[in-house]
């Protein structure tokens, strides 16, 4: 084609119009891309959680802790720096706690039993309310409110709940405080427990009590612990105690003495600080005052008789508390669990004046009392014998109604007292709780009970840190809704708000107003750790930081005398208990479900022992000399008996035990108690014989001897110990050597050098590679 | 027309019908009819594999352990969190990608750096959004709201049409009527047409407003 110069003009100019209307009708490229932004909107999960501070409730001594939430769930409970009992340390029973919550057998609605021999049914909470009052209109004066030991705001609440149908509020703990709150208050004049200033002590001596594990406030102990082992010198800690607790296994010395000999131990060691003159003249006289008769008839050979302690190790343990001071001495547990109980305990506490530790750094530090009025600060369980008597009460059909909250005793009670008849006796049983126990069997009306995590209150530690502190409960989650979404998981209420919206409301509308009301008030007293211009800011700034607390507002002490009217350990017969061998039989604590009140957390079921690495069951330590004596091999299935009844237990042979001594831990062997528990292990509650402490009338749980059986089979013990074989680690770089004129840098370098050569020979060493 | 086209002479009318092809050609790909089949898809910036993450059933790759692989099972909504509420079904952001690839992935994972490059876990350029190629596009002038379509579908899940290897349940289950069987596709591709006739066929058959206005608006 032959193109003019005009043509070619138009043509290019054409082609120009088409490529500008080619471009016009593509796509731009925008209209093609999709882009994912980098951050997360706000309302999707952005990783990012709420932090609340609350206490821990039932489950510690008035622990503060922070709670993570996430889209309105608690993932994670943790310590409260700022708590003074915790700062900031928890324990694995925080983790195992969270689990009630979710837990898949939560009660979910009131439930009636329409007659003694009946199945409950779900009934709404109008039914349940109706029922409640009908049980209220004849309880005058025949009423029992049955709790946990309460302190704070739900422990008044309870206590006046009773007396406005001038009824009772007894508090149960199957393990009884009783002596140690007994020998407290007569041999130091107190009546909050008290604290001991570990973190300063230069020695520390316990007897009976696994303050490391589960005795009085074990976080604030682990705290302290932790402050004592990094003294210049680790300090130096003897523990006596028959088994080998952990707080026995953390000692330097460990000390085993015969069950119930543990106050006789304290005077040997006192007689041997007071024969070699180890302390002041003024001392001793003040420890005499305090010990009727003094310590002038014991000699150090009976007492060694007496304890099965060796003489030496006394007399090392005596030297050691009394010349490295600061020294402390305190007691608990087991020590004070036998007829003799309130002797031991005394005899035990008296050490400190001997040395000088009360009210001194390193030494006892009293706690004063509650800062807000009609608030308990301290509480203990009543005693057995007081427990024996209203039990004797409901059987005869005196008592009309009787509501029980936090205490599961058809689990915790001897077989001996026949609870379970007692309940049968009695018109209107309403028990609270978030699941079901051994108790809700013999219940006529349960009622499901919110958590710690979703009510509100207020906690005031026992012991505490030798300051007032109040700590806050608030709920830091809202109702939970099912899994299948169909409805809430429990529709619960608060114990202290339910009974409040039965009462007459002379003493408060509901919990969230009393403890609102309460922080109110320590505001306009001006003192303390918040400060705020109004009180709501105030009780806002409470909330925020867990509670309240009073550096300045401390205890005083003032001493007294040890109790001595039993001096002797009493203990069961075993003469009528057939074919087996005697011991003593020492329950113990467990680290994980306590008592039995987390044992519906599988999380606490799977939490090894500390000592035998045992979980999900019940075992017997059993001193393995022994057990090769007898016969008896691990896992092989021991028949515990005593006056009281029988248990199936696994065995678990031991060098940690003192012969003749069968350690079992307390909280298995539920027949109800979540799916995670029920018929699990035994329940070592039930074969406890009634012997008491001849001063307070407390239960005397370790002062049971059993005889011990094999039952001819075997079970393998569920431990981690011993299920993986030992192997050889890989070899390590050595310790560092730094030798004289060396640097720790040229220590390094030839140290890295020779753990090299291992593996690279001398030739790869030097360089000279090919 | 073609008197104008014909008066500017035989190189004009090329010019101009060249024009018009390329207006054909450039609208075929842009909104392509399924004339020759189109199973349109784009090379994406991360080989982001729906299968692991939606498929319930066996993958044809294994993993690098040389195991055989299953598919999470993940719902759509569970990346596509709006597609119940909103008009758009929602591109995850790269921080809920992060969320779970921070730690889980072989860190040698050429295209999981990718990601965690974006979300700034990796390298020091900071965090980057992720510009994905968009596969299924409507026109301009079509107003397509997601949150209708899935309600109804959920409640009626006979009106499913296509089966997949995902979650069959709940709002998951109807995603194949339009997407196809994506929990089983390595790469999206669009698999329906999604042009006029078969929204109108659809409206009509489940008794939807089929008026101008229903779409374009």
């Amino acid at each position: 084609m032959k193109l003019n110069r005009r043509e070619f003009l138009a043509l290019t100019g054409k082609t120009a119009v088409g490529a500008v209307i080619f471009a016009a009708c593509g796509l731009p490229e925008r209209e093609l891309i999709v882009q994912s932004p980098v951050d997360l909107p706000e309302d999707l999960v952005r990783g990012e959680d709420a932090w609340y501070a609350t206490s821990m409730g039932d489950f510690s001594n008035g622990d503060g802790v922070l709670v993570r939430v996430m889209q309105g769930r608690a993932k994670k409970i943790e310590g409260n720096p700022d708590h003074p009992v915790t700062r900031g340390k928890a324990t694995a029973r925080f983790d195992a706690v969270l689990q009630l919550l979710y837990h898949p057998d939560r009660i979910s609605n009131p439930q009636l039993r329409y007659s003694k021999t009946g199945n409950l049914s779900n009934i709404s909470w109008d039914q349940a309310e109706e029922r409640f009052a009908n049980a209220l209109k004849n309880a005058d004066g025949a009423l029992t409110v049955v709790t946990n030991p309460l302190r704070g705001h739900l422990g008044s609440v309870a206590s006046k709940f009773a007396a406005q149908y001038n009824g009772k509020h007894m508090a149960f703990d199957p393990v009884e405080q009783g002596v140690l709150h007994g020998a407290v208050k007569s041999v130091l004049g107190q009546d909050q427990l008290p604290t001991f200033d570990i973190s300063n002590a230069q020695t520390v001596l316990s007897f009976g009590a696994d303050w490391l594990g589960t005795w009085g406030s074990p976080t604030q102990f682990g705290v302290k612990y932790g402050e004592f082992r990094e003294q210049h010198d680790r300090g130096y800690m003897i523990h006596a105690e028959p088994r080998m607790s952990l707080t026995a296994a953390a000692a330097d010395l460990w000390l085993a003495p015969v069950p119930g000999t543990e106050g006789h131990l304290a005077l040997g060691i006192a007689s041997v600080i007071i024969d070699e003159g180890l302390v002041s003249a003024s001392n001793v006289a003040a420890f005499e005052a305090a010990i009727p008769g003094g310590v002038s008839n014991v000699t150090l050979d009976d007492v060694a008789a007496r304890t099965g302690v060796d003489a030496d190790r006394i007399k090392k343990a005596a030297e050691r508390f009394a010349e490295h001071t600061p020294s402390v001495a305190f007691g608990g547990g087991s020590a004070g669990a036998h007829t003799n109980g309130s002797f031991n305990l005394g005899a035990i506490y008296a050490l400190n004046i001997l040395v000088g530790a009360i009210e001194s750094k390193g030494g006892i530090i009293s706690n004063p009392g509650s800062a807000i009025d009609d608030v308990p600060a301290s509480a203990t369980g009543a005693s057995f014998e007081a427990w024996e008597q209203e039990i004797a009460n409901w059987r005869a059909g005196n008592v009309e109604t009787v509501i029980i909250r936090g205490a599961d005793i058809v689990h915790g009670m001897p077989n001996s007292v026949a609870i379970r008849e007692a309940l049968e006796h009695v018109p209107n049983v309403i028990a609270f709780g978030a699941i079901h126990d051994d108790t809700m069997d013999f219940a006529d009306l349960v009622l499901p009970e919110e958590t710690f995590l979703e009510s509100w209150g207020t906690e005031i530690p026992e012991p505490g840190p030798g300051y007032q502190v109040v700590g806050t409960q608030q709920p830091v989650v809202g109702p939970t809704i099912s899994q299948d979404e169909s409805g809430l998981v429990s529709d619960a209420r608060g114990f202290g708000d339910t009974l409040l919206a039965m009462s007459d409301g002379s003493y408060g509308r509901d919990m969230e107003s009393l403890v609102r009301g309460a922080l109110s008030d320590l505001h306009s007293t001006g003192r303390g750790s918040v400060s705020a211009a109004s009180a709501s800011l105030f009780t806002n700034g409470a909330l925020q930081r867990g509670g309240w607390w009073d550096t300045d507002n401390n205890g005083s002490s003032s001493v007294g005398r040890v109790a001595t009217s039993a001096q002797g350990a009493n203990y069961s017969d075993t003469d009528t208990l057939g074919e087996g061998n005697d011991f003593h039989l020492v329950p113990f604590v467990s680290n994980s479900i306590f008592d039995g009140r987390l044992a519906a957390a599988p999380w606490a079921q799977q939490t090894p022992d500390p000592i035998s690495s045992a979980s999900w069951s019940t075992w017997a330590e059993i001193n393995s000399i022994q057990a090769d004596q007898l016969g008896i091999k691990e896992g092989d299935v021991l028949l515990i008996r005593s006056t009281s009844g029988e248990i199936e237990v696994l065995a678990y042979p031991h060098p940690g035990v003192r012969p003749g001594v069968i350690g079992i831990p307390m909280g298995q062997g539920h027949r109800k108690s979540g799916r995670y528990a029920e018929d699990r292990g035994s329940n070592v509650f039930s074969i406890l014989v009634d012997e008491k402490d001849s001063e307070t009338g407390a239960l005397a749980w370790a002062a049971t001897r059993v005889r011990v059986q094999r039952a001819g089979k075997r079970v393998k013990v569920p431990k981690f110990e011993g299920n993986v074989e030992a192997r050889p680690i890989e070899p390590g770089v050595p310790v560092l050597v730094v030798g004289v004129g060396e640097t720790a840098v040229d220590a390094q370098e030839a140290n890295h050098h020779l753990y090299q050569k291992q593996f690279l020979g001398e030739r790869k060493e030097s360089g000279d590679d090919e | 027309m073609l008197v104008p086209v014909l008066a500017i002479g035989g190189l004009g009318v090329v010019a101009v019908m060249g024009v018009v092809a390329a207006f054909i050609i450039t609208g075929w790909l842009g909104q392509p009819i399924p004339v020759l089949g189109f199973e349109q898809t784009f090379d994406q910036p991360i080989d982001f594999p729906h299968t692991i993450h939606a498929s319930l059933k066996e993958l044809d790759h294994v993993a690098a352990d040389g195991q055989t692989m299953e598919g999470l099972g993940q719902d759509c909504t569970f990346c596509h969190r709006t597609v119940t509420t909103q008009a758009n079904a929602g591109i995850p952001p790269v921080a809920f990608c992060a969320s779970c690839h921070q730690v889980i992935g072989a860190e040698d994972n050429d295209q999981l750096m990718i990601l965690r490059d974006a979300a700034d876990i990796v390298g020091d350029d900071g965090p980057s959004p992720v510009n994905w190629r968009r596969v299924h596009r409507l026109p301009d002038h079509v107003r397509f709201v997601h949150e209708p379509h899935i309600r109804y579908l959920t409640a009626n899940p006979s009106e499913v049409t296509n089966s997949t290897d995902g979650v069959t349940e709940g709002p998951s289950g109807v995603c194949s009527t339009c997407h196809g069987n994506v929990a089983a596709m390595q790469q999206v591709e669009q698999v329906e047409s999604l042009k006029m006739g078969q929204c109108v066929d659809c409206h009509r058959d489940n008794g939807a407003p089929t008026d101008c206005a229903a779409c374009h608006y």
